[in-house]
């Protein structure tokens, strides 16, 4: 039997309307809001936000985000989003997703979400490491962090970056330095002890590891599963504002950062690179706040 | 033409005054119209593309949600998926529906989708 209720927006007949000319059909289900949500996503909190929607089942929904908060204020972009490049959604670019499941929407930044400043290091001269065995002999032609069995023992490292472009005095919420790990050897943890270069403007290195030290420092390790070609990030925050707030300090100027072996014995278990790579990397965020996002969860069902 | 036409309001507003955003329906307005609402299932390795006519003489708009190995978590598409490790794509062309799948390893991929009624362009 055709019977419903169709309703035309206005100029059309509705008894001639297409689909898109109609305002309503009972023929068609309608997308039915259930909830709308906004709020910010931070640092903090695992860069996730996680919304119980209480339907029990997996409902359809739209996340929007405001990406550039700085740039961009107030606009917002349908997740999944990703910054640039050829490809939608690439894991190591900046990107936002989410996901439903029966009890919850998920909304994620990736880990380089937000961050406002980036610098490189790992050229000529931003690179240096000693040994403790034969005299500490120090060069720099590469960086090494770890034991050496071999005979070399424990390593000094250095690493420099060129330019960092921070005010002076303008202390960041957090700071992360990217070792590159050119190569690797044997995969037990490496225990380290990690110091800003307490310098104004860090000059190219000779040797890095007679440089003087920050007060502030931390003593992170490098876990057994990053290899060849992994990056180990570690927090250097205390250090990056120690630093940036020397009377010295002016924005371009350069800073570095010395890695110490902290107890690591046993085998060969160290990771290094040499110079050239330029793919040591330096960031941080000037506060928690990363973006604001809006969702809006329907009644309407996943159903699978 | 006169100014007649259909609004209803949520319980807490005056139609007669309420705005937009406090009307659950105005006939001056569209809305999405699913007519369709289905999903597709695909479990192989590497590259494969699902195709199915959508069944308009037009293109019709088209959203859809997908999970990996049956996980139950369905994210919103388009993307890659850890180190594009996993993918999915859906596009409309002519008359059919597409969507282009990817995993390194066999996995079974299901997408979500509803068609809309209403013309995608």
């Amino acid at each position: 039997m055709d019977y419903g209720i169709k309703v035309s927006r206005p100029g059309f007949d509705v008894k001639t309307a297409t689909p898109a000319q109609l305002a309503f059909s009972s023929k068609y289900q309608t997308l039915k809001v259930h909830s709308q949500h906004s709020g910010e996503i931070k640092d903090s909190t695992g860069r996730t936000i996680t919304i119980a929607h209480g339907l029990g089942y997996k409902p359809m929904f739209v996340v929007h985000g405001e990406v550039y908060p700085s740039d961009l204020p107030d606009t917002f972009f349908l997740a999944p989003y990703t910054e640039g490049g050829v490809y939608p959604l690439w894991a190591s670019q900046t990107h936002l997703y989410a996901y439903a499941d029966n009890t919850n929407i998920y909304i994620k930044a990736s880990d380089d979400f937000g961050w406002e400043g980036t610098s490189t290091g790992g050229l000529a001269e931003d690179l240096s490491y000693e040994y403790s065995a034969y005299g500490g002999s120090c060069q720099n032609e590469g960086v090494y962090v770890g034991y050496d069995d071999g005979g070399r023992l424990n390593f000094k490292g250095g690493i420099r970056f060129d330019p960092v472009y921070r005010a002076k005095s303008a202390s960041v919420y957090r700071a992360r330095m990217g070792f590159y790990i050119g190569g690797r050897y044997t995969s037990n943890t490496i225990y380290t002890n990690v110091y800003g270069i307490d310098e104004d403007d860090t000059s190219p290195f000779g040797c890095a590891t007679s440089r003087s030290k920050t007060s502030a420092s931390y003593s992170p390790s490098v876990d057994g599963s990053l290899q060849d070609g992994d990056t180990w990030a570690t927090d250097v925050t205390n250090c990056f504002n120690e630093i940036i707030n020397r009377s010295g300090w002016s924005s371009g100027n350069a800073m570095g950062f010395l890695i110490e072996n902290n107890g690591t014995t046993g085998t060969d278990n160290y990771i290094f690179d040499f110079y050239g790579s330029d793919l040591h990397t330096l960031k941080w965020l000037s506060t928690d706040h990363l973006l604001d996002y809006k969702c809006t969860i329907y009644k309407n069902r996943i159903d699978i | 033409m006169g100014d007649y036409g259909i609004k209803v309001v949520g319980a807490g507003y005056n139609v007669h005054t309420a705005t937009v955003l406090q009307q659950t329906f105005n006939s001056s307005i569209n809305t999405l119209k699913i007519a369709e609402a289905d999903y597709i299932t695909s479990t192989a390795s590497g590259d494969r593309t699902v195709t199915f006519s959508h069944g308009f003489s037009y293109r019709p708009g088209m959203v859809f949600w997908w999970d990996i190995g049956g996980s139950g978590n369905f994210l919103t598409g388009n993307m890659l998926y850890n180190f594009g490790e996993y993918s999915a794509y859906g596009y409309i062309y002519d008359s059919n529906i597409s969507f282009q799948l990817h995993s390194n390893a066999s996995a079974t991929i299901r997408c979500f989708y509803i068609i809309l009624a209403d013309p995608a362009f």
